[in-house]
Parts: C-alpha cells; sequence; structure tokens
C-alpha cells in the first residue's frame, strides 16, 4: 500500500549529558494522496520527526517505511521524497539557479521551467547567492525547489518562515492548484495554523514527543465547540464536561469543549460558536498534553 | 543511485577552487622567475617544494568542503554510503589529477630552471615520469584520506576535544619519540630505526630503490584513514 509508515519511533538526545527524549513511541501514517497538518509548540518534535523520515537523523528505535521500503539509508527511496528544511542545508556560495541546477541533476522529476517560472512569480532573481537573500527570499527559494519536484511525498518544514501575506496567498494557492493537477501527499509542519486549516485534510498533533491527536480536520472541527457567557452561567454548563480550556474577555467567560452541545443547559445569553483550529490547538497544548 | 551525478558535483565544486589555488601558486612562480630573468643570474630567487602547498590545499578542502557537501547531499536524498562513495572517487581523481599537474610542471621547471621536486629530492632525476607521478599521487591521496578522518573525527569527538587530541599526537611524534630514539635508544638501535625508516621510503642496502615500499605505505596508511571514516560517516547525523 502508498504510504508512509511510521512504527514505534523514538528518538533519544544527549544535552549537557541529561537524557532527552525528542520522540516517545510515536506511530502514524502519512496515506498516499492527502494534505497533512504536522502541528505542535516549538520543541515538540516535528522537526525530529521530519529529519528521521528524510534521513538526516537516526531513530533510537522504531522503524519507517515508505511504501514498503525502509527509509533507512536506501537509494531506492530517492526519487519518492523531499522535504523542505526549514535550515538552509545549501551551499551559501550557489546561487538559487545553481541549486535548481543541481536539483535537477539529483532527481529526474524536477521541472527546471516550471522552478524558473515560479521564480518569475515570486520576484525572485535567480542569479543571486542564497547567502544574500533576505529570510523570506529563503524561504521561497527552497518551495520552489520543493513544488518543482514531481515526488510522491512532499514534506514542508515551516514553509512561510518570512514569507509576507502576498507571498504567502500565493504559496497555498500554488500547493492547492499543484496538488489538483498531481495528487501526492504534501506534509505541511507550520505554526500558522489558522492560515493552512482550509488546507489541510488530516491534523496530526504532536505535544512532548508524542502524538496528541491524529484526525481528519473536518472531524476535529466538528468535536468540539465553544461557548460565551457569564462567568457563572458558563461554569454551570461545564460541569461534567470535556472543557479543553476556557478564556475570559470583559468579564464574559468562553469555555472550549469537545463533544456535543447539551442543548437543554444553554441558556439565552450564551453564545455557541464552532472551535476554531489554532484555539483547540492551544488549549489542547496548554493542558499538558492530554491526549483525546 | 545517482553516482555519476554525485561524483559530477564533488567535481565541479572543487574545479573552481583548484584553479585559483594554482592560478596563486604557479603565478608566483612565474612572477619569481620573471623577477629572476630582469634582475640576471646574480638573483637569489630560488623555491622548493611545491608539494606542500598542494597537501594544504588538500588539507583544507577535506575539511572545509565536507560539512557544505553533506548537508546539501542528505537534502537531496542521497545515503551516506554514497557521500563515501563519491567523496572516495573524488579523492582519487584529485589526487590523480594534481599529481599530474605537478609532476609535468616539475618536469618542465627542471628543464627551464633546475627546479627539483620533492620526489627528485629524495630519489633523484633518473627515473620514470609515470613513476613520479604514481608516487605523488599515493601521497596526496593518502593526505586526503588523512585529512577526510580528522575532519570526521572533529565532527564526532567535537572541536576542542578533537584539538586536545591533535596536539598531544604532535607531541608524542615531534618531541617524544625522536627524543626517546636520540636519548634512549643505544647507537646501533637508532642506526636501525634509521634503516626501518628508509625502507619505508623504498631505499635498500644496494643501490637499488624499491618504490613498491612507499606506494604500499601509501595505500595502508588511506586505508586506515578510509576504512574508520566510513564507520564515521554511516552514524554521521545532520546537525540540527
Amino acid at each position: 500500500m502508498k504510504a508512509i509508515r511510521i512504527n514505534n519511533l523514538t528518538k533519544d538526545y544527549k544535552r549537557q549529558n541529561q537524557p532527552l527524549r525528542a520522540l516517545d513511541h510515536v506511530s502514524l501514517n502519512f496515506e498516499f494522496g492527502k494534505i497533512y497538518g504536522l502541528l505542535g509548540r516549538n520543541g515538540a518534535g516535528k522537526s525530529t520527526l521530519i529529519n528521521i523520515l528524510c534521513n538526516r537523523i537516526f531513530a533510537t528505535e522504531g522503524t519507517v517505511d515508505i511504501d514498503g521500503m525502509s527509509a533507512f539509508e536506501n537509494p531506492d527511496v530517492h526519487e519518492k521524497i523531499y522535504c523542505m528544511s526549514e535550515g538552509n542545508l545549501c551551499p551559501d556560495s550557489f546561487s538559487v539557479k545553481e541549486v535548481f541546477k543541481w536539483t535537477s541533476e539529483f532527481y529526474s522529476c524536477f521541472d527546471m521551467e516550471k522552478a524558473l517560472t515560479l521564480s518569475e512569480m515570486f520576484g525572485l532573481n535567480v542569479r543571486q547567492k542564497v547567502k544574500k537573500l533576505s529570510t523570506g527570499y529563503k524561504s521561497i527559494y527552497k518551495i520552489i525547489t520543493a513544488l518543482s519536484l514531481n515526488v510522491p511525498y512532499l514534506i514542508f518544514d515551516e514553509p512561510v518562515l518570512g514569507l509576507d501575506a502576498n507571498h504567502r496567498e500565493l504559496f497555498y494557492k500554488l500547493l492547492l492548484s499543484d496538488y489538483e493537477k498531481n495528487p501526492r501527499t504534501i506534509v505541511i509542519a507550520t505554526h500558522l495554523i489558522e492560515e493552512v486549516s482550509s488546507l489541510i485534510e488530516e491534523i496530526i498533533i504532536i505535544d512532548n514527543g508524542r502524538v496528541l491527536l491524529s484526525d481528519t480536520a473536518e472531524h476535529l472541527l466538528a468535536k468540539g465547540y465553544s461557548i460565551a457567557g457569564t462567568p457563572a452561567n458558563i461554569d454551570a454548563y461545564c460541569k461534567g464536561k470535556d472543557v479543553v480550556g476556557y478564556d475570559e474577555i470583559a468579564g464574559m467567560k468562553i469555555a472550549y469543549i469537545l463533544g456535543d452541545v447539551q442543548e437543554d443547559a444553554v441558556t439565552p445569553d450564551m453564545h455557541i460558536s464552532t472551535i476554531n483550529l489554532q484555539k483547540l490547538f492551544v488549549k489542547l497544548t496548554e493542558r499538558g498534553g492530554k491526549p483525546l | 543511485m545517482k553516482l555519476r551525478s554525485l561524483f559530477k558535483y564533488e567535481c565541479l565544486t572543487i574545479a573552481k577552487p583548484l584553479g585559483i589555488f594554482y592560478s596563486i601558486l604557479y603565478g608566483i612562480v612565474l612572477a619569481g622567475y620573471i623577477v629572476d630573468m630582469i634582475v640576471g643570474n646574480n638573483s637569489v630567487f630560488r623555491f622548493n617544494g611545491v608539494e606542500f602547498s598542494c597537501v594544504i590545499f588538500l588539507c583544507i578542502c577535506a575539511s572545509l568542503g565536507f560539512s557544505e557537501d553533506f548537508r546539501f547531499l542528505l537534502q537531496n536524498g542521497f545515503t551516506r554510503n554514497s557521500i563515501f562513495c563519491g567523496t572516495f572517487m573524488l579523492y582519487i581523481s584529485l589526487s590523480f589529477f594534481m599529481g599530474a599537474v605537478d609532476t609535468l610542471i616539475a618536469m618542465l621547471l627542471n628543464q627551464l630552471s633546475g627546479y627539483r621536486s620533492l620526489f627528485h629530492q629524495l630519489y633523484g632525476a633518473d627515473h620514470s615520469i609515470f613513476l613520479q607521478w604514481l608516487l605523488l599521487s599515493c601521497f596526496y591521496f593518502t593526505v586526503s584520506a588523512v585529512s577526510y578522518l580528522f575532519r570526521l573525527l572533529s565532527d564526532k569527538m567535537g572541536h576542542k576535544l578533537f584539538l586536545v587530541l591533535m596536539i598531544g599526537l604532535a607531541v608524542f611524534f615531534f618531541i617524544f619519540v625522536p627524543y626517546f630514539i636520540s636519548t634512549v635508544l643505544s647507537e646501533n638501535a637508532q642506526l636501525k630505526v634509521l634503516d626501518f625508516f628508509g625502507f619505508l621510503a623504498g631505499f635498500t642496502k644496494s643501490s637499488h630503490i624499491h618504490f613498491f615500499n612507499p606506494i604500499l605505505i601509501c595505500i595502508g596508511i588511506s586505508c586506515i584513514g578510509f576504512l574508520p571514516a566510513r564507520f564515521l560517516l554511516k552514524k554521521m547525523e545532520l546537525k540540527q
């Protein structure tokens, strides 16, 4: 079956002679042809997971298979997966065009014409050296390289770092249009949750090295709601319910609840609305990683 | 795996620094000769051992080029095994190429001005150009292998600990060992040690030179460099 299968993945580090567990027995599947959002706080383990998938670092325990083949030191998975990293892994002395040139040399599925067209759309000067690019344009040349590769599994690790709103919109538009023409697995690891919430089909939340949640976006957002009202009424309503978190604004209390609305307990001064993904994420990760 | 592309990448990225290096090196030599010609026969311009500049260049290439190449190649999905094979092929090609360039230019300079290459100084002038090229290439390859190993060790151990190790090794080999040989060993033993090193360099008690010995030593040291380097590279992770 076409998928990335992650089984019981664990990664331990030593920091100043203290052990640190970055991933703790993570098991996941990334199925072919879907867009995944990989969400997590800083230091949650997203980049560690991605780096293990792409054979950049090694797992302490566990396995990763891509289309049934081990991803560990396996040249046969070379043209199956590509990761656009947050950090810069290209030689600083290279120009953008040289990066494209070498990528086309290493991957038979790289579309140089598409890369140059996308560069024009983003206003990227391909003769510019990578080290001279701003933070935003560094992200842009990496995005363009990734989008110009026709690999079955494409991973973006913080793709919109430093991008202005216009470029972010353009990136999302191009990503969706590319996905429609050529369905494949796309994994987006990002902090800008609300921006990607309309793109992603499946959500995986990682917290403290563990999978907190893995569900479809639709199902997850339907799982909960927010209810606002006076503190006393909200406290009364919330008794016995699975409350993810609270906010208090200008004397009003908002509760974020998982489950169905209890219609008979709702008073006229209460206001119910859908829970947004970012709020759900913040509240879930605030409460110390308790899985749903 | 796209080893050909990898090898092409390794070669083309070293071509520019190599070109700059040779331009500077032989530019200085040429400038020296021009000054010599202008000044006339009483000038004091002399030089020798250009090969050691090449050794320094190879050491710098092995240490500075490694991190960038490793990250870029990992980014593009190459396995560590492929990266090692590409690096190995690069160093063989580079050693052969630089050996050829230096041997030919040394011959030319010898004709023009009596320049004596490292090979000439050790073994004399009456040997085939092929042998000169082969020995020099093996020497360059050995330097590359050892530099590569040192680079990987430095990454593995951390720079501070590696520096301590290098200082320790330098003190041991350049101070302690000569001191030990000259003060502790008897005169007879000292002669035997010298004979042994002479034998390694190919010199025998008869006037015949066994070039096989230094070539074998170079290959042996290269294996000692590359085999553990391969092991270290297999365990190397991208630093986040």
